[in-house]
């Protein structure tokens, strides 16, 4: 059933607590309307840039008297431009995505998902959806408003985690699809090569796009808590392997980190950040500690 | 390793609990659908496998921990006597220790390089050391003069060992219950804290026949709170063949003729004997040997035939080496003479036809050419003799003697050394010699077997009776079968005279031959008649042996033995008035005593406690005559003690038979020693945790 508002999908707490948080791009990004994101032009804004020679027909509000005074010559202040920008939030349905026992890494990234979306109707930036697996699956239109957000969500609850994944060809759709910089959340478990995945979203980056992974997992999938010799049955490929957990779960930890420390440095290398979330309870917490920190970082 | 709480070992069986756990998990298989396969499937492809090794170390540190727990909680100890090496074990304050040293002759047996005695004197020795002020230590010759010796520190080591050297070997057998009166008398005046006695003995059987008779004392040093050790210096293998005695059965013999030398061997060994042999030499040259074999405990008659030239001979019967080797050779001493006078005392009797005389026979076969060489014979009818002096033997059969001077003459002839054969005459009957033989031979004549002779009934001579050495040919049928000889009659007799012995019976158990000694002279009674008128003996093969025989045998007392038993005194008859000295087989030489009787002489010597060969000679060194002195000790039976007798003489002296100097150490220890090893456990069980903890950090 769609929901038919934000809090039939978050708490009411978790939507105070979102309030707080700003989503905003490290990077400066073209926009039709001026929002609180820095533009590649300069334009009227609080925030000043620098002087400029005065030009017959410029402004006289804009002449820096002090400056003038100073140094007896006329010049004009420069500001710059807010302009909102284009959050494109894309999620991974792919099959492994369904791990989990009371809370899946899919219901955990869906409501991260909502988070920002909700975050994203709070600042009136405009936002659009997509889902992908072995290819883009699903997609809402670019959009904003309460409206657009009560879609988007509606989307989200109603995605079902199937198929397999696949960066490279997912995100090479992708790609063709969105024109403008703006802002990419990527929430996925990143069950490919960390540099297919690097790859497969350093174009974005390069076309000035903030680009955010989030690598999801669940907390057994790092610490392969089992003593029985299981079957362990691919949720997307149902290739069976028979493991004896006691004797590989070192091993089996260390490549769990490994594989995403290599992501992450390869996600830095192309100027993209990465972030880890542990599928918990506290989902609002792990991608607000995000938020802040990048808003301390960057904001 | 032992535990002081068994019951807490059962703790350990909580080791197999980490084994089942893992078994049970590895059997369970669970299907899982997983959301990082990817990440699997790198791990696999990359990593190496763990090896499964790993898991079964910490299997086994974990199922080893609570097993070392459960040893530790059951008091684990280890056993220790802690021995010490220098000297016997003192115990608590002062000592007084009693040593019974056996010092019988059978301890000379061997013991790996030494004898027993050697090795008892020996741990005598080791007893005595580590005395403090306050010990007293006693040693006890069990054979022997009665003497105890008594050490009270400080003594030196030196006077100690001439001490215990002085304590000789002694022939006579042990008296245990003597000594152990003087050992109580020993405890009874000592106030130590700590009294032992240790007897030092190979514990043969022969030495405790009478092992009730030591139960009064053993009882009494137990009650004085006397710790007892008996320590056994015998091997239970050891094995001896005992050279028992041998002989001819006379020490004058008759050159020409073939006596039978007789060897009793005995085996006092607890195995059969094989491949045994037994030496005969003369002047180190072996004339003869035999092998024989015995099972433990048997005794055999070995039998060499001998023919020696005229002179003295000294022979030598030797046996192989073995454990005891006192009793492995007998020297003899025999005289071979050339002639022999024998003296046929007979009565004409008028017959029709036949022999004249019942000696007929005697004189027939002993005028026999073989036999004329060897006996000079002469022939004398009716009571009237010239002269004995000279007559070896005299036979006589068929001529009245009670109430004759002849019989008088006989006698005296008898006494003085002279040697008589008498045979019974059917005709002459009882009357004619009952009183003679009485006195002379101590027989007690009877009435004839039969009534009437009846030549249908017939007994024969039972060979087996012969076991006299000059007559055991007969029984092992050397030379011919004297049982085939028929015996239609004899007379019955009874044997009453002290030195009167049957050298053979008949098939009855009657008498057949009795022999005498009388005076010095021997009288040998055939108990059927010297003609064929009561047996057929006189016309068969073996008679003219037996004469033979009878003839060696009574002749035997005409000269003094010269070969005599250990402690008799040597008397022979000499020609000179030389001065003469016997040496000893030690070694010591004696002055020998002449003593005169008439126109006579004889050396007497009384020095004969050393077996073996003893040579008498003149002023100037020159052999004079040889003699031998043999032991008749039962010392040679060297076998241990029975299972019963052993039982019984342990729980006498509440003790266990020690057969090392090691076993005796750690009898005399007080207690054990006990190491514990609870601390050690419980540490390594920590040290197993610890291990445990950090491996599964490490690998896993």
């Amino acid at each position: 059933m769609s929901p038919q508002r934000p809090s039939d999908i978050l708490p009411a707490e978790v939507l105070e607590k979102v309030r707080k948080l700003e989503l905003f791009s490290r990077l400066r990004v073209e926009s039709y309307l001026s929002g609180e994101n820095r533009s590649k032009r300069t334009g009227f804004s609080t925030d000043f840039v620098s002087h400029r020679p005065y030009l017959p027909g410029d402004d006289l509000r804009r002449v820096d008297w002090r400056a003038y005074a100073r140094t007896d010559r006329f010049v004009v202040k420069q500001f710059e431009e807010l302009t909102s920008f284009e959050l494109t939030l894309v999620l991974d349905v792919s099959n492994s995505m369904a791990f989990g026992d009371e809370l899946t890494k899919h219901s955990y990234v869906v409501r991260c998902c909502a988070i920002v979306l909700f975050l994203a109707y709070l600042q009136r930036d405009s936002f659009s959806l997509y889902f992908f697996d072995d290819r883009l699956t699903g997609r809402t239109a670019k959009g904003g408003g309460y409206e657009h957000l009560l879609r988007c969500l509606g989307e989200l609850v109603s995605a079902e985690p199937s198929g397999r994944t696949s960066f490279e060809r997912s995100f090479g759709e992708l790609e063709r699809e969105i024109r403008r910089s703006g802002l990419l959340f990527v929430f996925s478990d990143c069950m490919d090569e960390p540099a297919t995945i690097a790859g497969a979203l350093a174009p974005f980056r390069m076309k000035g796009t903030d680009v955010v992974l989030f690598g999801v997992y669940h907390p057994a999938e790092k610490e392969l808590p089992y003593n029985d010799v299981t079957r362990f049955i691919c949720l997307e490929s149902g290739r069976i392997t028979v493991v004896d957990p006691l004797e590989v779960e070192r091993r089996y930890r260390e490549e769990f980190i490994e594989h995403h420390r290599a992501l992450k440095a390869q996600m830095v290398k192309h100027g993209m950040d990465y972030c880890e979330l542990e599928v918990s309870g506290s989902y609002e917490e792990a991608l607000g500690e995000y938020l802040l920190r990048r808003m301390e970082l960057y904001g | 390793m032992s535990f002081g709480a068994q019951g807490f070992l059962l703790y350990g069986l909580l080791g197999l609990l980490p084994v089942i756990l893992y078994i049970l998990f590895r059997l369970r298989r669970r299907s899982l659908h997983w959301g990082a396969s990817y990440i699997l499937h790198q791990m696999l492809r990359r990593r190496v496998k763990e090896r499964r090794w790993r898991q079964y170390v910490v299997l086994a540190l974990r199922s080893a921990l609570p097993i070392v727990l459960a040893m530790a909680f059951a008091l684990p100890f280890l056993k220790t006597e802690g021995v010490s090496r220098k000297g016997f074990p003192h115990g608590e304050g002062s000592l007084t220790r009693v040593v019974l040293l056996d010092n019988s002759e059978s301890m000379l047996a061997l013991h790996g390089d030494t004898t027993r005695f050697e090795e008892a004197r020996r741990l005598t020795e080791e007893l005595m050391k580590g005395a403090g002020g306050g010990d007293r230590f006693v040693v006890i010759p069990l054979t022997g003069e009665v003497r105890t010796f008594v050490f009270e520190p400080p003594f030196g080591k030196e006077g100690v060992r001439r001490t215990i050297n002085s304590i000789t070997l002694s022939p006579s057998a042990i008296r245990m219950t003597q000594a152990l009166e003087l050992a109580s008398r020993q405890f009874l005046s000592s106030v130590t804290t700590t009294r032992q006695l240790i007897i030092l003995s190979d514990f043969a059987g022969k030495d405790f026949r009478t092992a009730e008779a030591l139960v009064p004392f053993a009882r009494l040093i137990r009650e004085l709170g006397v710790e007892c050790y008996l320590h056994r210096i015998a091997m239970k293998e050891d094995s001896n063949a005992s050279l028992v005695s041998a002989g001819f059965g006379t020490d004058r013999l008759l050159e020409g003729q073939t006596y039978n030398l007789y060897a009793d061997v005995m085996n006092y060994s607890t195995r059969a004997l094989r491949g045994r042999r037994l030496l005969l030499l003369e002047k180190g040259e072996i004339l003869q040997q035999k092998e024989f074999e015995l099972l433990p405990g048997e005794k055999k008659s070995l039998r060499l035939p001998v023919r020696l030239t005229g002179g003295l001979h000294t022979i030598e019967l030797r046996l192989q080496e073995d454990a005891f080797p006192l009793d492995n050779d007998s020297r003899l001493v025999v005289s071979v003479r050339k002639k022999l006078s024998v003296f046929i005392l007979r009565e004409d009797v008028e017959r029709e036809k036949g022999f004249k005389s019942e000696s007929e026979f005697v004189l027939r076969a002993l005028e026999s050419a073989q036999s004329s060489e060897a006996y000079r014979i002469e022939v004398e009818s009716g009571n009237e003799i010239e002269s004995l002096d000279e007559v070896d033997v005299v036979i006589v059969a068929g001529v009245k003697l009670d109430g004759t001077r002849l019989a008088k003459r006989l006698k005296d002839y008898v006494r003085l050394g002279g040697g008589l054969v008498v045979g019974f005459s059917p005709e002459r009957g009882v009357s004619s010699i009952r009183k003679t033989m009485n006195e002379l031979c101590g027989v007690e004549l009877l009435e004839p077997y039969l009534q009437k002779t009846d030549y249908e009934r017939y007994l024969f001579i039972e060979k087996d009776s012969a076991q006299e050495r000059l007559l055991r040919e007969f029984a092992l049928c050397v030379n011919a079968d004297i049982s085939k000889a028929r015996i239609y009659n004899h007379i019955r007799l009874k044997v009453v005279g002290k030195q009167a012995k049957v050298l053979m019976r008949f098939s009855n158990g009657d008498p057949a031959l009795v022999m005498s000694r009388n005076g010095r002279g021997v009288v040998v009674f055939w108990a059927s008649s010297l003609s064929g008128r009561w047996n057929s003996l006189v016309v068969r093969q073996a008679f003219l042996p037996l004469m033979y025989r009878l003839i060696a045998l009574a002749s035997s007392g005409r000269e003094l033995p010269l070969n005599i038993t250990r402690g008799e005194i040597f008397i022979q008859r000499i020609d000179s008035n030389r001065a003469l000295f016997v040496t000893t087989p030690d070694g010591k030489l004696y002055r020998a005593r002449v003593t005169h009787a008439g126109a006579r002489s004889f050396l007497t010597f009384e020095e004969t406690r050393a077996p073996g060969l003893y040579a008498v000679t003149d002023e100037e060194g020159e052999m004079v005559l040889r003699f031998s002195v043999s032991d008749v000790s039962d010392e040679s039976d060297i076998r241990p003690l029975s299972s019963e007798k052993e039982k019984f003489l342990l729980e006498s002296f509440s003790s266990r038979f020690t057969s090392t100097e090691e076993e005796l150490r750690r009898a005399m220890q007080k207690g054990e020693r006990r190491v514990k090893l609870t601390g050690l456990l419980v540490l390594s069980a920590v040290v197993l945790l610890l291990l445990e903890f950090t491996i599964v950090r490490m690998w896993f």
